[in-house]
């Protein structure tokens, strides 16, 4: 089967299992084409994210090491 | 329109995200505001299309044009009864005033009511279909302003469907192929089929049109005899008898193009103007 | 508070974890066949795709979209009760913040899963991140939701540190969610200085968290104010939105804080009193959505602009006519409800209009969404008409039992009501008046506690 890309960017990559139907399946065989690009939303999205995580986990790290004396033992 | 507006406001765009934020990212993000690096380079390319109004009251022509667009792109040929709103179509045709309601006044010279008009994607210059993707499954191709559809990245929000007004964008809401033995009968191999649950739209032929670039890159004499790709609407609408340039396609960069005639010599109108969208799909009335 | 020793009160409000009726099982077994109808449904239109819907391509979003827009609005109930009174130190808050910020989380998860409803290929959702270009106000939206969702975790899981160290410490209960409890206390042992790490952590989030919350509704208005759709495309969505989330989600938690009192009778905690405030911050409220929704209106309809007329005309006089009084009547009932029973009978009155509101302002979102792509003109075909499918309804109805689901879940493992911040607030009186003195020039002296 031929495929006429649209764009020299054009991909062809084989086509995964998907949430579809089996004949869906059949149908989008050979043909899924995907166009390869990172998007720089995503990434900004990534990275907040996982700051985030990062930060908020520190602090609760931080609250559970507070000791009067400062020695920064862990508790009990 | 207004170019240098819209630089302005690009510009300033990216200047206040980039402060507000401190994100070099972000700059980077507003700049690019297409796919690849290569894409960059803008080019004055734009493929535009002139519609004759009167000549296409013909409804061999609008109804030739339509089913020569449904082959070429293997469009589900039965849409659902009872649902047409759910049909799926990259070229159609209906009342002029509901494409133009704001030239449809009521002393027209003729009914506006009774008035067909072929209707496509208008390939915008500021296309709002695209800001609003948020997989960039559609973009405005830079190297010819195309506005291009990849059906299999679309992850089918309908975001595009709700923000293009002029209706050229139609999702699938069932499998394009109910009938497993249709796509070995029917379809056309050399195109590729999708999926249920994405959204599409006309693309002026890109295949084509890739294919007439190889072509002329091999032998640049073709220019002479085949000046410009021809989309199947508009060879469809030549092969019918007074349907010759009934539609003419061509690249408004080049100002000796077909279309940029017709657009000094004859007076022309576009859908909805005042959005500012720039569309690029013109009407001789 | 005095009429609750300490002792009593850990036990009071640790009940619900420790013993279970056997109405919460009946209660559990009909949410859950809720959410299973639903998840039917849902599966229904993942193997058929979306045709199952009443959506086309005039009208292309629908329910769905009216419950993302909703229940991030009553997630707005957490922010506001808890991060402004912090804020503004009204200490009455003090036994209704837990309540508040889990509905947050879990209106937020379940928000969020309506986009995923939504899509056309929901297996494809990760391409959002993958190629997400910023210019999509949907990617604006990834984003604000996922840091207000993280957010507002952490807010909900940092006032539990020190209630989850007493479950740990009493050994209620055993198995996993003893484990749990070990987990989330984080090592707590009440020692002052980390209760001082708390309460500043604490305090910072709270101001963090109101700029964030802000964001999100502002950023779900933008979805549609971005694009150039007659009724969309205007400068007020953006605060109309913020201000009719802040508003459902009053209403939401005055809904939850009465469920709560009546079913673990919680009356010595959530007093008439504290109805009484939130049920005049709901009507500050109405109010201002009353004020929002005329200049919007009024504004449009006066301009007539005829591409906008269309939609204020179905709106007000057309098809949606009736949907549009229902949800105008709904508020002028909870705005006199407000006005006048608050007083004189806080709970029965601000529950009553808080169900109004509720119902109203999910008509309001749909009154939003739905009449501008049936009425928009020029696209070149036929304006479509849109009735939602059982499909749609019955994921609809499955995520608000999920939502209640996840809270009352909730209920059964942590503290509802928080107990050291209750325990506080003998200080919390003390130093209040403490603070109070110093406003006014001639008073001298505390005044005594009778």
């Amino acid at each position: 089967m031929r495929v006429v890309g649209t764009d020299r960017k054009l991909v062809l990559k084989p086509p995964k299992k998907r949430l579809l139907t089996k004949r869906g399946i059949e149908l989008m065989s050979n043909t899924e084409i995907i166009f390869q690009t990172p998007g720089v939303g995503g990434a900004l999205a990534c990275v907040v994210i996982v700051a985030l995580v990062v930060c908020y986990g520190f602090t609760l790290r931080w609250i559970s090491r507070g000791r009067e004396d400062q020695t920064g033992e862990p508790p009990r | 329109m207004d170019e240098n507006r819209r630089n302005f406001l690009k510009k300033a765009g990216s200047a206040a995200l980039g402060l507000g934020c401190g994100f070099p990212l972000l700059m980077a993000g507003c700049s690019t505001n297409g796919h690849s690096s290569e894409e960059n380079s803008s080019s004055p390319n734009q493929w535009a299309m002139v519609i004759d109004v009167q000549k296409c009251k013909e409804p061999a022509i609008r109804a030739a044009c339509i089913e020569a667009c449904r082959k070429e792109h293997n469009l589900p040929t039965n849409p659902p009864p009872n649902q047409p709103a759910r049909e799926v179509k990259w070229i159609w045709s209906d009342k002029f005033e509901t494409a133009f309601p704001d030239q449809a006044h009521k002393y027209l010279a003729e009914n506006p009511a009774d008035l067909q008009v072929l209707l496509l994607c208008n390939h915008c210059t500021e296309p709002a279909c695209v800001k609003v993707c948020p997989t960039a499954a559609t973009w405005k191709r830079k190297s010819d302003g195309i506005v291009m559809m990849d059906m299999h990245r679309c992850i089918g929000c309908r975001y595009c469907v709700v923000a293009c007004p002029y209706g050229s964008r139609s999702f699938n809401w069932r499998d394009p192929f109910p009938d497993r033995n249709d796509i070995d009968k029917q379809a056309r191999k050399e195109y590729p089929t999708r999926s249920r649950g994405v959204v599409e739209k006309c693309t002026f032929c890109a295949e084509r049109i890739r294919l007439w670039q190889e072509r002329v890159d091999k032998d640049p004499k073709l220019l002479e005899s085949e000046p410009a790709p021809i989309p199947a609407c508009v060879e469809a609408a030549n092969r019918v008898a007074g349907g010759e340039g009934a539609l003419r396609f061509g690249n408004l960069g080049d100002s000796q193009s077909e279309v940029s005639r017709v657009l000094r010599d004859q007076n022309t109108i576009c859908r909805q103007l005042a959005l500012g969208t720039g569309p690029n799909v013109y009407y001789l009335v | 508070m005095s009429n609750i020793d300490p002792d009593k009160m850990v036990d009071q409000l640790t009940r619900p974890i420790r013993k279970t009726s056997a109405f919460y099982y009946v209660v559990v077994l009909a949410l859950l066949m809720a959410v299973c109808w639903g998840l039917f449904a849902w599966t229904c239109q993942l193997t058929r795709g979306l045709q199952v819907t009443g959506l086309n391509n005039s009208v292309a979003w629908g329910v769905y979209i009216t419950n993302f827009v909703f229940f991030i609005g009553i997630s707005h109930a957490g922010t506001l009760i808890s991060a402004i009174l912090r804020v503004s130190g009204a200490e009455w808050r003090r036994p209704i913040t837990r309540a508040a910020e889990a509905i947050t989380v879990f209106a937020l998860v379940l928000g969020a899963s309506q986009i995923l409803f939504d899509l056309g290929r929901p297996d494809r959702a990760l391409n959002v991140i993958l190629y997400g270009p910023l210019r999509s106000p949907l990617l604006w939206d990834v984003v604000c939701i996922s840091v207000y969702l993280l957010s507002s975790i952490f807010y909900l899981l940092l006032p539990l540190i020190p209630d989850v160290a007493i479950l740990r410490d009493q050994r209620l209960v055993l198995g996993w969610r003893k484990e749990l409890y070990r987990i989330l206390s984080f090592g707590w042992d009440g020692n002052p200085e980390q209760k001082r790490r708390l309460e500043k952590t604490i305090g910072i989030m709270a101001v963090l968290i109101i700029p964030i919350a802000v964001s999100v509704h502002t950023v779900v208005s933008w979805i549609f104010g971005m694009t150039i759709r007659p009724m969309w495309h205007s400068t007020i969505l953006g605060p109309y939105f913020v201000v009719g989330a802040i508003f459902s989600g009053i209403a939401a938690i005055i809904i939850a804080m009465a469920v709560l009192r009546k079913v673990y009778h919680f009356e010595g905690y959530l007093k008439p009193i504290h109805f009484n405030y939130l049920g005049l911050l709901l009507l500050t409220m109405t109010a201002l959505w009353f004020y929002f929704t005329l200049a919007e209106y009024l504004t449009i309809g006066y301009g007539a602009l005829p591409e906008e007329w269309h939609v204020f005309e179905a709106k007000v006089a057309g098809e949606f006519a009736l949907m549009f009084w229902i949800m105008v009547g709904s508020m002028t009932v909870a705005f006199f409800l407000l006005l006048f029973c608050r007083s004189k009978w806080p709970i029965g009155g601000t529950v009553a209009a808080s169900l109004f509101i509720v119902v109203g302002m999910w008509i309001e979102r749909y009154t939003i969404v739905v009449p501008t792509l049936v009425k928009l003109t020029g696209r070149g075909y036929p304006p479509g008409m849109y009735y939602p499918s059982w499909v749609e309804w019955s994921i609809t109805g499955g995520s608000i039992a999920g939502f209640i689901l996840l809270y009352v879940l909730f209920v059964k493992l942590f503290p509802i009501i928080s107990i050291w911040e209750v325990e506080e607030s003998e200080e919390a009186v003390v130093e209040k008046l403490a603070n109070m003195k110093r406003y006014f020039p001639c008073v001298s002296s505390a005044p005594t506690e009778s």
